[in-house]
């Protein structure tokens, strides 16, 4: 070595000492803004090799590769094939836990659409003969369960996420966990300002929450008289139907007095009763809170025994 | 006055790239000067070490041992090239600019301003001759066409030292016979040379001084005339002599008891011989006892 | 006759004329077009893929990745390859003998020479970063009419919709997204003096971009492993400790410049962090530069 080389690289093993304790600061300060965040708050072991293994594979692609990953299961799920579909989310997920969309999407995947296309809801043939077909739905919906719970471990506040987990607890889960549902929706609203989609889910839930009848009420009228006010993104005409008939309900089982309650008269909920009777069937219906509605209405319109739904 | 150039006692050493770490002396103990506005030659067989005299001369190398100057100034200071143009042997530029870029490349490099370098590389390629090829790129110049944009490009910032390896290499007889009259125009606007060659009739022709160099030595040097004189000898030109008074010059010479006429005829080049006898080793008593006639 | 030249010991003059140089021979080049035509491919392409995901602001971040991919190659690969041949080719062709008996001391010819590729880059970058603003905001904005006129129209899900607009709102081009392209840029000239140091010193072309690629690679990836290892242990050893120390001297911590995917996420660096960051990238610059310097002024050519 010439004496020019010895030069050199006391120079760079002299920047090194100099430099290695500020990057290790830069580092955590990186991570003190939620930069770099590679590991796994509380995760399997399992999940964390996966995850080493992909950021070491990967260096700073990893976004770019979630993306390249989605859309091939996108194409797999054009295909229905969604075997695919969830271990390419998986992949996905796992390349950019930071980005909730995915979680929510990959959910979305598999407790909607794969539970649909298994339990044959968009083909014609009638797949629910083929006993197994139940047990995938089954498991989808499970899939997309852990979705979710994994992206809120990764986002606990996430608005997307936590309105998932709510609707999932309702309309997914048998039974359904109401009190679980509203206070899924309790945390969406803390995630964005005036959350008017949460907070009604919120008080809708919480109304079938056994003991949280009388909270529920008294927020299923705020909510009322803010739509009566004309003080509400949806338009009177669009006002969601169980948003009244809970209402109601709660009024006949707090044996609210008749001068109390809210002023709505018995055409609407009549009109509202066949308007929603026609298009449901208890024997395709997973909305636990659309058959509790209807069992609602018959129950307040006195609907007689015979011409009520036979659940 | 400070002389163009000077080199003391240069010994230059390279390590050749091998197993066991051998060395070659490309240069030992060689020292020379040239004055101001002279013309020197420096010839020598190839691998003598001419280039790599040269190149520590530029400071493109560090000398091993001794020093080199240009103007007074130290070679391995960058403001001695501030006088110097270099063209090297072969030279080759960047293929992608065309004659007009590379002379204002090295000419901002120079040190010049835009104007002048515009008004500098007109004449330089009317001087060289390329005035026809100005915005064509180089990767479609021929090795003649190189070598003198080489030329030009030496001489963009108007030095007063210009240092030439192999001036005519690959140029034609034409071209050659340009750059021999470019040459000695250096010399009436005083700027000095250093030039090595290998055609050494061409040397004779403009130098005013030459070195011989063999295995990194200078083994001799002088004047051109000086070392063309063969001491013991005398060469005696006539013009329009009539066989008779040949005869009576002979008859002459055979009177004296010493001389000799060894030859009688026209005279030819000895700086190849001289340039053979210097370089094969020979011992110095056949000097001058030459049978060609 | 008279000399023409001025001498200076430094002239930013001389530097610029060598960097414009390096810039007219790699622009001359054809490889430059070829990574230019890439990145052009990958920003169409992101265009017309994005009609195949469900989510409008899915759509954003799909061209956000391909065109910070496209632009993190060409500088990765135009950093390394480009400056790889850059003295060696002068050294090779011997346009360095003309150059350097110029009075052109040899750090100004380094230098320029530096600056003259990574002119290249941040110049390509430039462009690249401008068409993706530019396709970003025309896309939001497209998106955001449609997302817009839906609710406007009184569509069912209005709620949903508002949401969709807020996220679009926040995805279109920032200045958070311009931290991540310079750090992009800063990573290139990293990259970029450090294989200038390395082609100092090495005897061929590839050499020098099989070491580059190889720091690049390595100085990426060491700092995730370390961490890795230092949260999953309890300790290390001291033998590993010290390999891990001697690892972190030689390489480049090339992660601490790698904001592209955080940035894609939504999150935003704050401008002090920022600025810390691209003081490390000049150090690394500066030092790796001096080194080169230190091996070139004392090379034989
Ligand atoms: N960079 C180098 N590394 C090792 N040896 C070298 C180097 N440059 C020159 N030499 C050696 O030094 C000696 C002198 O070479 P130089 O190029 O000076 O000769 P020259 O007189 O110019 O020859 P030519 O007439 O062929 O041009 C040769 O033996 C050559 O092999
Ligand atoms: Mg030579």
């Amino acid at each position: 070595m010439t004496k020019a080389r010895w030069i050199a690289c006391a120079v760079l093993v002299a920047f090194g000492v100099i430099r290695i304790p500020i990057e290790d600061r830069l580092a955590a300060d990186l991570k003190a803004h939620q930069f770099h965040e590679m590991t796994i708050p509380d995760g399997s072991m399992r999940e964390q090799l996966g995850q080493l293994g992909a950021a070491a594979a990967l260096g700073g692609f990893r976004s770019f590769l979630a993306t390249m990953f989605e859309l091939n299961a996108i194409a797999a799920y054009r295909e229905s094939d969604y075997a695919n579909v969830e271990t390419r989310y998986q992949l996905v997920t796992q390349l950019q836990p930071s980005e909730s969309g995915y979680w929510e999407t990959a959910a979305w995947m598999m407790d909607s659409n794969a539970r649909r296309f298994y339990l044959g809801m968009d083909n014609e043939v009638d797949v629910k003969a083929q006993g197994k077909r139940g047990l995938l739905a089954q498991r989808a919906v499970e899939r997309g369960r852990r979705f979710l719970d994994d992206g809120l471990r990764y986002h606990p506040g996430d608005y997307k996420l936590q309105i998932a987990l709510g609707n999932h607890l309702v309309e997914r889960q048998r039974p359904a966990d109401f009190c679980g549902a509203a206070e899924a929706f309790a945390k969406a609203i803390e995630a964005r300002d005036d959350a008017t989609l949460p907070t009604r889910h919120h008080a809708l839930n919480l109304a079938l929450c056994p003991g949280h009848e009388r909270e529920a009420y008294v927020k299923l009228r705020a909510i009322a008289e803010r739509l009566v006010r004309g003080d509400y993104p949806i338009p009177l005409d669009q006002i969601p139907a169980s948003l009244i008939l809970h209402m109601r309900y709660l009024e006949e089982y707090l044996k609210i007095a008749e001068d109390d309650r809210f002023p709505i008269n018995l055409d609407v909920l009549r009109r509202l009763y066949a308007r929603l009777r026609p298009g449901f069937d208890p024997a395709t219906n997973t909305d636990e809170r659309h058959a509790h509605v209807l069992r609602r209405l018959e129950d307040v319109l006195a609907i007689p025994e015979g011409d009520r739904i036979r659940f | 006055m400070e002389p163009a150039v000077r080199i003391d006692h240069l010994t230059k050493v390279f390590k050749v790239p091998s197993l066991k770490g051998q060395r070659v002396t490309a240069v030992s103990d060689l020292s020379l000067q040239v004055a101001p506005g002279e013309i020197y030659g420096l010839i020598g067989p190839n691998g003598s070490g001419k280039s790599t005299t040269m190149k520590v001369l530029l400071g493109l190398i560090a000398p091993t041992k001794g020093t080199t100057a240009v103007f007074g100034q130290d070679s391995r200071k960058v403001r001695s090239r501030v006088d110097v143009g270099f063209l090297p042997e072969n030279p080759y530029f960047y293929k992608f600019l065309t004659a007009e870029e590379t002379l204002h490349f090295y000419g901002r490099l120079g040190g010049l301003r835009k104007r002048a370098i515009r008004e500098r590389s007109k004449e330089l390629l009317a001087l060289v001759g390329l005035e026809h090829a100005r915005d064509r790129r180089l990767s479609g110049y021929s090795k003649g066409m190189l070598q003198r944009i080489g030329l030009a490009q030496a001489l963009i910032q108007r030095p007063r030292l210009v240092v030439l390896d192999e001036p005519t290499a690959g140029v034609d007889p034409a071209g050659s016979r340009k750059i021999r009259d470019l040459i000695l125009k250096f010399r009436e606007d005083g700027i000095s040379v250093i030039l090595s060659s290998h055609l050494l009739e061409q040397v004779q022709e403009v130098c005013d001084r030459v070195g011989i160099i063999f295995q990194g030595k200078l083994c001799r040097e002088g004047p051109m005339e000086a070392l063309m004189a063969i001491e013991d000898q005398t060469e005696i030109l006539l013009e329009r002599a009539s066989p008779e008074l040949i005869a009576r010059v002979k008859a002459l010479v055979d009177e004296d008891a010493q001389a000799s006429l060894l030859r009688a005829g026209h005279p030819r080049t000895t700086l190849e011989r001289l340039f053979l006898e210097e370089t094969s080793g020979e011992s110095p008593d056949t000097r001058g006892g030459s049978q060609d006639a | 006759m008279h000399n023409l030249a001025v001498y200076r010991h430094f002239s930013p003059a001389r530097v610029g004329v060598l960097a414009r140089n390096t810039l007219t021979q790699l622009v001359r080049m054809r490889a430059f077009y070829f990574l230019l035509i890439f990145s052009v491919i990958v920003l169409v392409s992101a265009l017309l893929i994005q009609n195949f995901t469900f989510d409008p602001a899915r759509q954003l971040k799909i061209m956000k990745d391909m065109s910070f991919f496209a632009m993190s190659m060409f500088g990765t690969i135009f950093a390394i390859v480009a400056t790889a041949n850059l003295i060696p080719k002068d050294v090779e062709d011997r346009t360095l003998y003309t150059i350097l008996a110029k009075p052109v001391p040899r750090f100004e010819y380094l230098l320029g020479k530096y600056l003259g590729a990574m002119l290249v880059i941040v110049l390509s970058m430039a462009v690249m970063m401008l068409m993706l603003c530019v396709v970003l905001y025309l896309r939001q904005q497209a998106l955001l009419t449609e997302q817009q006129a839906l609710l406007d129209a009184g569509a069912p899900h209005a709620e949903e919709i508002a949401v969709v607009i807020d996220e679009l709102k926040a995805d279109g081009p920032s200045t958070s997204l311009i931290t991540a392209a310079a750090a992009i840029c800063l990573q290139a000239m990293v990259l970029g003096a450090v294989t200038l140091f390395v082609s100092t010193f090495a005897s061929s072309g590839l050499f020098t971009v099989v070491v580059a690629f190889m720091l690049f690679f390595v100085g990426y990836i060491e700092p995730v492993v370390v961490d890795y290892w230092r949260g999953s242990m309890e300790s290390l050893g001291s033998f590993a400790n010290a390999c891990i120390h001697v690892v972190e001297l030689i390489f480049p911590n090339f992660q601490s410049f790698n904001l592209v995917d955080d940035v894609v996420s939504g999150k935003t660096l704050p401008l002090s962090l920022f600025f810390k960051i691209l003081g490390m990238g000049l150090s690394y610059v500066v030092v790796y530069l001096l080194a080169a310097y230190f091996i070139f002024a004392d090379k034989e050519l």
